[in-house]
Parts: C-alpha cells; structure tokens; sequence
C-alpha cells in the first residue's frame, strides 16, 4: 500500500515535469522544414547563408559541357561552381545539370565560411527568424541598405525584437499562472507528504495495536484464572514481566494497549478480578506511564491520563486532578471532575459546587452516573449545589434533586424558587412534579399564571399531577386567558386526569372549536393509552 | 465435547471467557458480529450460545430470534451492560433466553450458569 | 480605437479568469487544512465519548424523527421497522405519508396494526390539510405515529410532521436512507456538549449505499458502485461531506445540512416557521433562515456536523435522475442565496453574511457559467492565435491535477478516518474515476447547473418574482406562506 502511494506520487511528479518542458517548448517552436525550404527559394539571399554545386564527372562528358559559361572551375576530379547566394539559384543550376547532361551534382552548404549540412542551415534559419534578424519576405534593395535606418525600419513592420521575454516579464497573467502554479506545486509537495506520512504511520500504529492486544489475551487469562489474588500480591514486577512477552513492556504503544486491555476487562468484570487488574496494573508501574500522560501537551493525552486514573482508581493523583478540573479545555475539564466526584469520595460535591464554566447536559450526564453511585453509599449533600453561584450547577442541583428523589431538599427548592431565574424555576417546577410535591402547590398556581410559555406549560403539566380543587378552578380560569394550542391542549390533559366529569362538564358547555378538538384526542381510546 | 458459541464484538471479554470456558473442557466458537452469529448457528451447531445485547449489524433479540427458529432447545445466555433498557431483558426471556448475566460479571459465575444450563 | 478597447477587455478577462483559478485554489487548499483539522478532533473527542450513556440518561433529550414517504410503498414497511429499532430512549417516529398514489398507507395500516385516530394538533406551520394521524393498537409499536395527507411535496409534508411532533429535537430524515442503530446518540453529541453557545442544528454524512450490502438496516460490507456516475458521487459525497462541510463547520459557516439527514433544534424551527415550500432548496433554505434568525437576535449558536458514516442512501445512478437531480440544486442554490440577499457581504451576519453566502455565490452558483466562458475564452485564443492562449492550457491542465489532487485527498481522508472501502480493488476503481472525472462527468455537471439557471430564469415553478424579491428578516417567510 505504501509502495502504491509512493509510485502515484513519483508519476505525478514526472507528469508535472513534462507539463513543464512542454510549456518551454511550445515557445521555442522551430520552422517545420518544410516552411524552410520554402524560405530559402524564394529569398533571393539569405545573410551568411550561400551555396556551391560540385560535380564528379566521367571524363568524356567533360568536354561537351561549356563548364566555363556556367562559371564552374575545375579542382581535381571536381568541377565547383561559384559561391552562390540564392538557394533558389542553386536549385536551377542543379536540375539543369541532372536533366540535360545527366549528371549527379552535389549541393554544398556554407553558413559564412564554414561548410555545413542541411540540417545546420535549418537550425540556422529559424533562429534567424525566431529572433527577428531576418525577416522572410522583405526585400531590401542595396540602396536602401545604405540609406537612412529609419527608411529600413519603415518597411519593417513594428515588432520589439525581444518581445516575448518583454512578454513574460510584463504580462500579469504569465505572473499569475507561475504563482498559481508555484503555490500549487509546493502545497501539494507538502499535503501529500504528510498524508502519506499520516497514513502510513496510523496503519502501522493499528496493525501493531492488534499484535499487541492479541499478544495480551493470553497472559492476562492466566493471571486471572490461573492464579489466586494472593498469589499475584506476592509477586515482583519480574515476575509479573515474566507472564508477559519479553521486552515489550518497554514499549510506550504496548503499554498503551495493555492498560486498555485491563481497563475493558476492569469495567466488565466483577468480585476479586477488579482487585486482581488493578494489582497487575499497578505491579507493572503501568500507573507511572498514565501519571506522566498529565505533563503531555496534546489534550488528548491529558484527558486519556485522567481517564485511567479514574478508571484505575489512582488516588494519588487528586492533587493533580485538582489542578485540571478549571483546566480550558472541555475534555480535560470534564474528565477531571468526573474523576475528582469519582475517587475523593467527597460528600459534598464540592468540586462541582465550586465549578466556574457552565456545565453542559453532556457533563451532567456524566456526573449523575457517578453521583448516583456515590449516592447508594452515601448520601450526598446537594445543598452545596443549589447555592452555587453558578446557574448551570445551580439547574444541575434541581434536577439532582430529582433523579435522586431527595424529598427532603423539596424545602430548599421551595425557597429558591421565588427569586429564581427562568430556567431554573422551570426545572423546579419539574422536581416538584416528580417528587409529587404537594406542599407547594402555590408556587405552581403563581407559574400557571406567568406569561412565560414555557414555565405555564410546566405548571399545568405539574398540576395534571399534584393539583387540588382550587387547581381545577385555577385551570378553568387560565383557560380562558390562553389563544396557544399548546397551553389549551396542556390545561384540558390535566383537567381531564384531575377530575373527569369537571372536564367533561366544561368540555360539554363549550363550543370553541379547539376544544372540542382536544375532547376528541383526550377521549380517543388509542391516544389516551400512550 | 460440548460446542459453546459466543457472539460478542468485545474480543477481549470474548477471549477470556473462552479461556475460562476451555479449562472447563468445552469446545468454544468466537464471533464479533450478529451477522456471524447468525451462520454460526446455523453451522457450527453449539449446544449453548452466549450473546451480547449490542452486536455490529444485529442485536442480541434478533439471535435470539434466530436461534429459537433454527435449534429451539439450545440455551442462550444473554450477556449485556447494565442499565440497557428493561424492555431488552424481558423481551429476551420472552423469545425463551435461558439466563440473563449483566456486565459487569464474573466470568467464574458465567462458567457456573454453563455448565448447569448443559448438563440440563 | 475599438480594437485597443476590444483588446483590453479580453485581457480583463483573461485577469479575471486566473484570478478564479487562483482564488478556487486558495479555497481549496484551505478547505484541506480546516478539515483535516477538524477532523482529527472529531476523532479525538470520540475516545471520550461513552455513547451508550446517552440512550438511558434522563439528561439526553428527546427526539422526533419526522420521514416523508411519497410512493415507496414497496420499502416503507421495513424501512419504518429499523427507524423504530434505532438505539435510543426518547424518540418518536412521525411517518408523513404525502399523498402517496400506490398502497403505502394501506401497507402500513396492515403491518403495523394502525388505527385512526382523532389526534389533536396545532396548524403552527401551515401545511396542507392532513386526512388522518394513524397510531398502533399495538404496544410494541407505540412510538410509531403515521400522518397521512394530502399531496404538497417534501417540505410541506415536513412541516405537517414538525407540527404533530412533540419532543425538543427534530429529525428530518428520508425515508429509504439506511440508518446506523447509534445514529441518533451520535447525532445528539453536539447538542449536548456545547457550554455557551446554542447548537440549532447538526448534519450528517450521507454514504453511498449501492451496491453495498444491507442487511437489517445496515450496511455490512461496503463496494463501490458499478457504474461511474455512481462511483463518481461515492468521491464527491466524500469531498463535500468530509471536506467540504468539515470546513464550514470549523469556522462555524456551514450552510448546508442534508434534507436526507439532518437534526434541528423545534423551538427554533417553530419560532422561523419551518420549512419554505416554495422552494426545491428547502433544506439549505431552512439552514439559513434559522442562523440568520440567531444572528439578528444577537444569539451565540453553532451549526454542528458529525462526520461519522451513520446514514447511507442509494445515489441515481441514471444520468436523467441525476440530471434532474442536480438541476434541482443549482435551482434551489440560486433560490436561497436570492431569497437572502440581505445577508450577503453584510458584516452583521459574521462569517455566514462574509464567507459562506460570497462563497456559495461565485464558486457554487456562478460556477457553470465562469467555467464555461472560461472555455469559450481560451478556443477563441486558441482560434486568434493569441499566445495567452498557452497560458490558458496551462492552467487548465493544473486545474485538472488540482482536482486530481482534492479528490485523491477526500478518499484518504475515507481511509484514514474510518477505512470503509478497505479493498484494493475498490481504491484503484475510485482512483480511475478520479482521474477521468473531470472530462467525462464534469462537463456534464456543468451543463445540468447552467440548466439548472436557465429554469430558474424561466421561472419554473412559478413563485420566481417572490423569491427574486427576498425576504426581509428571517421569520417573513410565514407572512409568505401564510
């Protein structure tokens, strides 16, 4: 798999590299040979560029040709004509010396002195007109070549003789297109790396996690099952590594996986294996290796730290714990707390009671399940809570008050409750409710009549519950103040489960249409079994 | 020897249970999923099942379910966290489970429940 | 004198053009980066997440899943039976049946012992007229509630069943996707977490169930599709799901939660008058009119985004479906972003009025057209001999490994994250994809979103002038519908 995303990232980089030679190319385009041969005819001359005919002849021939007309001169076994200037010129001579004396002249090429091939002239003609020094189709007679300059240029259509590199440094688009391309090439140089870095790093990280779980079932077994919880006691940490694969302990991901395994197996388990893991736990100083996760910088690590402490009940680590329960960070906030409810065994939930941040439902679902514990041990003091200065820890308070089905702090409620903030009364309200709490009906008949929806709704729900006769006078009452579907369909199911024929007299009397509606869904058979 | 089939997506607490389980002699199957669960009993032919409530792709009533259908006599020990809701655990001695072990357990206490459950 | 003219507004052009390029770039590039950030905490934060707590705690709240059926009388028995089998403690399931013409009602009268009932409820969003509320006789079945009525298309059926519903959060999910048994813990995380701000709303990730296989309501072993329109829309869920809207999310400026899977706060929704059914955008709309509702009120809130594979669905895997399909996007894209022009580029709206809605205009909307003038500029460079033209080629030929780039990225994030399409075979399918993706499927795309503007032009649907006209603060759509 490594190898795969390795050869995708090198043929990626080769196709960017053509990308690249084939966008210089595209600029320095030569002239198709073609275009050249054309050139050369019909150019009368070329500068630099000029032509010879060398003919090797059968020496009879040699006299019925008038070789000195045709200004040719003899050397050797060569006759050579004159240096010509047009290629064109060159060609007539050649086919007039094929066709009529059948002979096989040789064209040779001089690029100013030098005697070159074909292929050298080509070069040397589109780089002529590549850089602008000859121009094909301009004709420039030898007086104009020795007159004005301006006359010269005149003929010339304008054209900056460096254009393109002017081009390039000028154009914002060309400098746009490289910045594009340059931010693209280096980001995605460098996203790449670290993805197949990330990559690579997480498989082998998960294929050695599950080496070394498996590697943990075994020895973990035996120590459970096969040894007694004296027995472990006895033990040294030697003799403990014995049972375990040999020099993987010194393994940060090993220990890793080996204090989870012992954390699951701690969770699931009852009676004297608890007692048992966290023996072996601590034996194998495997409660050093979480304590330093605390000085970690990730937050992750922190807060995995604080959940083995909490789970491995390390107590000596409270002290630090404290530190972190008004740490910034969520995670690491909420875990500590949990941890501190958890192992300090205190009573008072002062941790809780002298929290700053707002507790999310989240958090509180996480402290009642440990205070509910604590709870069946002991009981625990909510008070503290409820007169906390913070109002989420306050709400959280109320609702304790009934999950925990304190009665005996109905009281408290009772008397935070008129200088209470929205939120608050409404949870009051519900603890009132649920705890059937009869003695405060006058608090719910003042909510009924509050024109926050909300705190009404709940009022009517609790009376459905815990209301009197005056409650049904009082709903009768509000009835008649309310247009909100919700609150009318809220007061006539309470009405209706406080007193039937008082809610089937005030149905019958009535015509609202709403009313009659709610009549039918509260007498409908199926609905009122839900 | 006597077949004993767990299906429990935990392969930890799997493994140790069968562990506990082969010192008492037994012949034990481990499978993670429901969906295993299901062709394991279809196939390995256990004379007792132990399955957990919340299985990838199945839930424990759904092999209860499975289980009764295709061998009715096999018990099955429904093994389940705690605080799950009570309506799981009567639905799944309703579909005729054999005993109901919350987590957290002993596992000594789970062999126990075996072996009376087989020897039955 | 016209030529010099001429010549500099081809050259603008061209300037604009490799500014979009460019700027498409830097969006993308930090689009990566957020989200891979973001990603990495979603997946720390998971350690410490004991999801089972949430299905009995008294602290969880409670959840109405509302599923409009039109038609699908063949699935909707069973696919209402795994609704109901979810892991969760306080839920309700409001099945809204929109005038279906086949049998499903009758179906689900049969299945699930169904019985009319006089149910009594309140028209708070005005929908149309229901013709009954259908309970069960039988207990086992009691958190079931079947609303039939008349025909009024999705949005309209949703608000029908935000009004029956009772419970703090709304689920509004479509009824064939497939959904994971802890989809609904999962999803209520990010409204149970956070401290001072109030979460209004969550998305999903939507997966792509073809081909895979499903038993019971999940999917057991994932493949990818057959066909490449498929296999295509497996990458671009990837891209926009797990890139896109990881993104958004991180700056808190997500725009966008899927119709098909998506978790709202009900008084919230109550309170900006639920769904608009006017529009085929409705569920972005929504989105927007509840952050704009939080921001004209000067309330902190957070639009959240749970990355997790929790809710698969089948894709069209036939061009006219998706043609149709994504015409319908770019319509309700155009829609939103006219009906709440006031929030564009306006600093009162934050990050939303800043960057997300200039985001959505330029590089959602106005995508077809620019890339379309974009290739019409360079053939006509091309034609003239221009020497920009080589510029343009270029720039197109790194557009393409751009895209390359982000969509090989948005499957390793896949592998990286959760690892669902764990066999080779299956990577090397998707990898071929990607890379003919851009000539074969692109264009396409292209074409049906400049279809998609032209039937907004048109005024297809025939609410065009309203809409054109916008709406003036975030709760005016009830004065609309009203």
């Amino acid at each position: 798999m490594k190898k795969g995303y390795l050869r995708k990232f090198l043929f990626l980089i080769f196709l960017f590299s053509f990308f690249n030679i084939s966008f210089i190319k595209g600029q320095n385009d030569s002239l198709s040979v073609e275009k050249i041969e054309e050139i050369l005819t019909f150019e009368p001359s070329i500068q630099g560029l000029y032509y010879q005919l060398e003919v090797k002849t059968p020496k009879s021939q040699l006299g019925q040709i008038d070789f000195e007309e045709m200004n040719f001169s003899k050397s050797g076994d060569f006759l050579l004509s004159d240096t010509l200037v047009s290629y064109g010129k060159a060609l007539e001579i050649k086919s007039l010396l094929e066709t009529k004396y059948n002979l096989d002249p040789f064209l040779k090429y001089f690029i100013f002195d030098m005697v070159s091939d074909r292929e050298s002239v080509n070069a040397y003609l589109s780089n002529l007109i590549r850089n602008e020094i000859f121009i094909p189709g301009i004709q420039i007679t030898q007086e104009e070549m020795e007159g004005e300059l301006i006359i010269l240029g005149s003929k010339v259509p304008f054209k900056p003789f460096y254009k393109l590199r002017i081009k390039l440094l000028q154009d914002i688009k060309v400098i746009l297109l490289l910045a594009i391309l340059i931010l693209f090439i280096f980001s995605s140089v460098i996203l790449v790396l670290t993805m197949i870095f990330i990559k690579a790093r997480k498989k082998e990280k998960e294929i050695l996690t599950k080496r070394f779980k498996d590697l943990t079932y075994e020895p973990l077994s035996n120590l459970l099952f096969e040894k007694s919880l004296e027995e472990i006691m006895e033990y040294s940490k030697q003799d403990l590594e014995q049972f375990l694969p040999t020099n993987y302990l010194s393994k940060p991901l090993f220990k890793t996986v080996l204090i989870q395994e012992i954390i699951s197996l701690n969770k699931n388990m009852k009676g004297d294996f608890k007692l048992k893991l966290k023996l072996i736990y601590r034996k194998l100083d495997l409660h050093q290796f979480t304590l330093s996760r605390l000085q970690s910088k990730r937050w992750d690590e922190v807060a995995t730290g604080i959940v083995e402490i909490n789970e491995m009940d390390l107590t000596e680590a409270l002290p630090e714990m404290e530190k972190l329960v008004s740490n910034k960070n969520f995670y690491i906030r909420s875990n500590a707390v949990a941890t501190q409810l958890n192992l300090s065994n205190d009573k008072n939930l002062t941790v809780l009671a002298r929290q700053k941040y707002p507790l999310s439902s989240w958090q509180q679902m996480k402290y009642l399940r440990i205070i509910k514990f604590l709870s069946t041990q002991n009981l625990v003091k909510i008070i503290y809570l409820l007169e906390s200065d913070n109002v989420s820890v306050r709400i959280f308070g109320i609702r304790l008050v009934r999950y925990l089905g304190r009665v005996d702090r109905i009281a408290k409620l009772s008397e935070m409750y008129p200088t209470a903030s929205l939120p608050e009364k409404v949870e009051i309200l519900r603890s009132f409710n649920a705890l059937n709490a009869e003695s405060e009906l006058n608090h719910v008949h003042d909510a009924l009549y509050s024109d926050q929806e909300e705190l009404c709704l709940i009022a009517i729900q609790t009376l459905g519950n815990i209301g009197d006769e005056n409650s049904q006078a009082f709903l009768i009452q509000r009835l008649g103040m309310i247009q909100s579907f919700a609150l009318e369909k809220a007061i006539l199911t309470s009405l209706a489960t406080l007193n039937k024929d008082v809610f089937l007299n005030f149905v019958s009397t009535s015509t609202k249409a709403s009313y009659m509606k709610i009549k039918d869904h509260l007498l409908d058979p199926i609905l009122s079994n839900v | 020897m006597k077949n004993v089939l767990i299906i429990e997506d935990d392969r930890l607490i799997s493994s140790l249970v069968q562990f506990r389980l082969k010192k008492d002699g037994y012949n034990v199957t481990m499978v993670e999923d429901g969906i295993a669960g299901m062709n394991a009993i279809e196939n390995a032919s256990p004379d007792l099942i132990i399955t957990d409530v919340m299985i990838p792709f199945k839930n424990g009533i759904e092999i209860i379910n499975h289980a009764k259908k295709f061998s009715p006599k096999v018990p099955i020990i429904v093994l389940s966290s705690l605080g799950e809701e009570e309506g799981t655990v009567m639905e799944a001695f309703n579909l005729g489970a054999s005993d109901f072990i919350p987590k957290p357990f002993n596992p000594n206490e789970l062999a126990m429940r075996v072996k009376r459950l087989i020897n039955n | 004198m016209y030529s010099l003219l001429f010549n500099i507004l081809v050259d603008l052009l061209g300037i604009f053009f490799l500014f979009y390029s460019f700027s498409i770039i830097v969006f993308y590039l930090l689009t990566t980066v957020l989200s891979a950030l973001e990603m990495r905490d979603h997946l720390r934060k998971n350690k410490f997440a004991d999801y089972k707590d949430i299905i009995t705690s008294p602290l969880a709240p409670s959840i109405s899943i509302i599923a409009p059926a039109y038609n699908e009388a063949n699935t909707v028995v069973q696919n209402v039976k795994s609704l109901l089998s979810l892991h969760y403690g306080k839920f309700e399931v409001i099945l809204v049946n929109d005038g279906s013409k086949d049998d499903s009602i009758n179906k689900l009268i049969e299945n699930f012992q169904l019985v009319k009932t006089e149910y009594a409820y309140n028209e708070s969003i005005s929908a149309k007229p229901i013709k009954g509320v259908y309970k069960s006789e039988n207990s086992s079945y009691s958190k079931l509630t079947v609303v039939d009525k008349e025909n009024g298309g999705k949005a309209d059926a949703l608000n029908v069943g935000i009004n029956i519903s009772n419970n703090e959060i709304i689920a509004c999910i479509d009824v064939d996707c497939i959904l994971s048994s802890d989809s609904l813990t999962r999803m209520m995380r990010p409204f149970m977490e956070e401290t001072n701000r109030q979460v209004i709303a969550v998305g999903g990730v939507i997966g792509v169930a073809n081909n895979c296989d499903v038993k019971d309501g999940t999917v057991t072993k994932y493949r990818v599709p057959e066909t490449l329109l498929g296999r295509f829309q497996v990458i671009e869920y990837f891209r926009s799901f797990l890139m896109g809207r990881m993104a958004w999310t991180r700056v808190n400026g997500l725009m966008l939660i899927s119709g098909a899977f998506g978790f709202f706060k009900r008084d919230l929704v109550m309170k900006v008058g639920g769904y608009f059914p006017k529009t085929v955008g409705e569920d972005m709309e929504l989105v927007v009119r509840m952050r704009r509702y939080m921001e004209e009120n000067k309330l902190p809130y957070k639009v959240g985004f749970i990355p997790d594979p929790l809710c698969w669905t089948e894709v069209p895997e036939s061009e006219q479906v998706l043609s149709r399909q994504r015409n319908r996007w770019m319509r309700g894209t155009i829609e939103t972003l006219q009906l709440h022009q006031k929030i564009r580029l306006n600093p009162e709206y934050g990050i939303m009025g800043m960057v997300s809605y200039p985001f959505w205009a330029i590089f959602e909307k106005m995508a077809p057209i620019f890339e379309i003038l974009g290739v019409i500029y360079t053939i006509a460079m091309i034609i003239t001999g221009d020497i920009s033209a080589l510029y343009f080629i270029g720039l197109f030929i790194l557009i393409y490994f751009f895209a390359i780039m982000i969509s090989s990225f948005s499957i390793l994030y896949e592998e990286i994250a959760y690892n669902n399409y764990k066999s080779s075979k299956d990577l090397n399918k998707l990898i071929k994809t990607i890379l003919i993706e851009p000539f074969v499927i692109h264009p396409k795309l292209m074409w049906w979103g400049l279809k998609g503007h032209w039937d907004f032009i048109k005024g297809k649907g025939g609410w065009g002038v309203m809409i054109r006209k916008g709406f003036d603060k975030a709760t005016d759509k009830q004065k609309v519908t009203e």
